[in-house]
């Protein structure tokens, strides 16, 4: 695998040659500030701009493009990492022996229409498109409730801070969807594409020099532009006696959800030690959680925990009977502060670092994964993959302990389980 | 050991058929560095009633066994647990039922044959006591009321109830709390020995492994070769009618925005060659794009009209049974189901629509057979529906006519439907 990145004045072009696939995949990334205002209209524009263009004008003329292109697949996502707000856009091809010559130039081209020619004549977004668009927008805000897990996990972080930015939710907001007009979105449209900060990947059997010629005749992007926030999230100092919530609904099953602060973490600790205290204590179906919790005492069907580097926080999830809640707090407790005094064993330290590593292995399997480490590297400066992997293999038990004890349970959200 | 390939796609396949009846598919591919393995039994929830070889007497038992005697197998006598002893190479246990299979997934990318070895052994070597068979209650309990706690699953309990009268996929693959609590060892034991005899069983390899020295290790496998196969099973088939059990119903669902509904057109399949069978398959899933999928002016004319948010066409089949699925979400789901009616009756098809379609189609092959998971879903959707795997699948889907796919539409008797809907609760 070769990585090469040129930097081409507004954005960057990063090209991943490897042979392992028979697609090449393509990803290109706006990057902002995340502001509370903007999510909705970043959802709403994504979804546009990937549903018509100025040349593909119908939903028809626009899939059929994609099956000219050999079922070709393009997929708006929009996501929060950490302080940023990403819409990425990304597009597979197949490779030219089971398609075409020059599939990926022509893809290009589809791109490039994407991008720079949305829907919009005199000023105003193509009708048609902005109704389907306010429509589907409206009924992916509006299921936001009824997902109980999910619900359960954004009424926890809204109350660990509701003016932090990992309260804010990624789905959109009803009056900021009312806000959007046809002239806004144009405008909105225009700053995504002179502001943002963008990223585009390739990743494929690709050559280099054809393709950097290729990106840099139809990217043409404009002005220079500087990341201007801190991609990290200011860190929380934990409650000092857990806040408790409970809010009833009428479910089957209590969806528990626990936020903890992580305090003062170094970048090693950050970026090598979370992952193997995160796997040892509710990262596998081998953690504490599950075999002390769900094995030992049958308490649920799933518990697990993940570590949220950008936002300083580690999350905590499970399905229980309503009842059962004060035991279940007493249990997780526990694991924790047997984490912090170092009741968990050298083998267990070292499967966790057998698992992770096997992680960072398999990244080189998955084109998607391979973009995403590449833009870690590029934009929060983490290690390379076999740095990773070296640093991995060195934590010790003692550094976990030390990891543990800045980690603190800060709020837990009790929803329903209220049926009878 | 066989030699074969999917053609066009660059795949060859390994196949082996052990004395004791096992079957063995293995997929080298040499430019991955993880491997998956599923060893599956073609034993799900549909099948609760058959003769039984402990005694070769009928037996019914409760509902969700397939699914609790999953659970059960990480249960072992030495007290090891499974996910521990694959945890120690970074490897990941995992396994699912549904109502046709029950399967034991390993994915790694180190210590392939101690895996194999691990894995043949513990589903070989069953475990039941009264103890730990009640303890795994509380767990399972839990694991549906965590389903029923989602609108897409309660929707889709419902519309099962209403397309099959008699069929056990009326019933949740995990059962119902009240006949999961009556499980006991005994029924586990009853329903291991008829249906995990090798015979019944499947072992299908992905990844990057060496080819001779995976099949030596399964072969040499003592616990396996121990195993008594080759026993002929019977199962009590439902005498499932062709008719749904009920044409419309409509419920109300808690927390949903927007009501949702499954629409469901039941049909018989006849008896079909494999190759045949494929190409049905594949007509049906033209049909399905054209009529409804993305590039469909249907689609588009129903969402400029703000008739739906979501649709979704599928086709499932168990047995002899073929159902043609549409999920979907809109404020007047009513009037949905009349366009969508009015969309298959008076659909035209060209000779220029299938070939456009065909192309998508293979392309799409070329996509599925990228990634270890899905070529092993390809691999197993197959084995599980027809017991062979298709190598000339491109092939077959370039000889799909206009007519094959004018076929399939004549099959389907949109009289005989069933029609879903949950509505937001009050």
């Amino acid at each position: 695998m070769k990585y090469k990145k040129i930097n081409f004045g507004p954005y960057n072009l990063h090209m991943i040659k490897t042979n392992r696939f028979k697609i090449t995949t393509i990803e290109l990334i706006f990057c902002n500030e995340v502001k509370k205002e903007e999510i909705t209209i970043t959802n709403f524009l994504a979804s546009a701009m990937c549903y018509t263009t100025k040349k593909y004008n119908t939903k028809i003329e626009f899939a059929k493009k994609l099956e000219e292109l050999y079922a070709a697949k393009v997929f708006p996502t929009c996501y929060r990492l950490g302080n940023a707000y990403n819409f990425d856009i990304n597009m597979s091809l197949l490779n030219d022996k089971y398609s075409e010559k020059n599939l990926l130039e022509k893809g290009l081209d589809f791109l490039k229409e994407i991008v720079f020619n949305p829907n919009i004549i005199d000023n105003c977004y193509d009708e048609k498109t902005f109704k389907v668009i306010k429509n589907e927008e409206k009924s992916q805000i509006e299921r936001v409730k009824e997902d109980p897990r999910r619900y359960s996990l954004l009424k926890l972080l809204e109350n660990v801070n509701k003016d932090e930015k990992y309260a804010y939710i990624a789905d959109g907001y009803i009056e900021d969807l009312e806000k959007i007009t046809r002239e806004n979105l144009c405008d909105f449209h225009k700053k995504l594409i002179n502001e943002s900060i963008i990223d585009i990947f390739i990743v494929g059997d690709i050559d280099f020099r054809k393709v950097q010629k290729i990106v840099k005749e139809k990217f043409n992007f404009i002005g220079n532009r500087e990341v201007n926030f801190d991609p990290f999230i200011k860190e929380k100092k934990h409650n000092k006696k857990i806040n408790e919530l409970y809010e009833k609904d009428n479910t089957n099953q209590a969806k528990l959800s626990i936020a903890c602060t992580m305090e003062n973490l170094t970048k090693y600790e950050r970026f090598s030690v979370l992952n193997l205290y995160n796997l040892i204590l509710g990262g596998t179906a081998d953690s504490k959680f599950f075999k002390n919790i769900r094995e030992k005492y049958s308490l649920c069907y799933y518990v697990s925990s993940v570590g949220n580097k950008l936002d300083n926080l580690l999350l905590i999830t499970s399905g229980i009977t309503k009842e059962n809640y004060k035991k279940m707090m007493t249990l997780i407790k526990k694991e924790m502060d047997d984490m912090r005094k170092g009741n968990f064993t050298e083998e267990e330290l070292e499967k966790a670092k057998k698992y992770y590593l096997t992680i960072l292995e398999e990244i080189d399997d998955k084109p998607n994964q391979i973009i995403a480490s590449f833009y870690a590297m590029d934009k929060i400066n983490t290690d390379s993959i076999e740095e990773r992997k070296k640093k991995t293999a060195k934590v010790t038990k003692e550094e976990i302990m030390a990891l543990a004890n800045k980690i603190h349970l800060d709020t837990s959200f009790l929803l329903g389980g209220d049926k009878k | 050991m066989i030699k074969k390939e999917l053609k066009g796609l660059d795949i060859k396949v390994y196949e082996e058929q052990l004395d004791n009846g096992l079957k063995i598919f293995l997929v080298p591919l040499k430019n991955r560095k993880n491997y998956q393995i599923n060893y599956f039994t073609k034993y799900g929830a549909a099948i609760n009633e058959f003769i039984s070889l402990d005694d070769n007497k009928k037996v019914k038992v409760p509902y969700g066994v397939a699914h609790f005697l999953e659970h059960k197998m990480f249960e072992q006598e030495s007290g090891e647990d499974p996910f521990s002893y694959f945890a120690k190479f970074g490897s990941d246990a995992n396994a699912y039922t549904s109502y046709r299979v029950t399967a034991y997934i390993v994915e790694g990318s180190s210590e392939i044959e101690k895996n194999i070895t691990y894995l043949l052994d513990y589903v070989n070597s069953p475990y039941f006591t009264d103890e730990n068979v009640e303890k795994e209650k509380g767990i399972i309990i839990e694991e549906i009321n965590m389903y029923k706690d989602e609108p897409e699953g309660k929707l889709y309990d419902e519309s099962n109830k209403a397309v099959f009268q008699k069929h056990p996929c009326r019933v949740d693959v995990g059962g119902t709390p009240k006949s999961v609590r009556s499980i006991t060892k005994e029924v586990l034991y009853k329903c291991y020995n008829t249906f995990y005899q090798p015979s019944n069983m499947y072992f299908v390899l992905v990844g990057n492994f060496d080819v001779k020295s995976v099949l030596k290790t399964i072969k040499n496998n003592k616990k396996l070769n121990n195993r008594e196969s080759n026993m002929p099973i019977t199962t009590i088939k439902v005498n499932e009618p062709k008719e749904v059990n009920t044409r419309s119903k409509e419920l109300n669902i808690k927390n949903i925005a927007i009501p949702k509904s499954i629409l469901t057109f039941k049909t018989l399949l006849k008896s079909m060659s494999g190759e045949e069978r494929f190409k049905y398959k594949m007509s049906v899933d033209i049909l399905l794009y054209l009529l409804f999928g993305t590039s469909s002016p249907f689609r588009e004319d129903m969402l400029n009209k703000n008739l739906m948010t979501f649709l979704y066409s599928s086709k499932s089949i168990i047995d002899d049974i073929m159902l043609i699925e549409l999920t979907s979400e809109s404020k007047d789901p009513k009037k949905l189901f009349k366009e969508c009616m009015k969309r298959i009756k008076n659909i035209e098809i060209t000779k220029e629509d299938i070939e456009r379609v065909k192309k998508v189609k293979i392309a799409n092959e070329v996509y599925a057979t990228d990634k270890v998971s899905m070529i092993m879903g390809m691999i197993n959707s197959y084995l599980v529906d027809q017991d062979e795997v298709i190598y000339n699948r491109i092939d077959l889907i370039k000889s799909i006519t206009l007519e094959d796919v004018l076929n399939v539409k004549k099959d389907i008797d949109l009289d005989n439907y069933s029609f879903v809907i949950g509505y937001p609760k009050e």
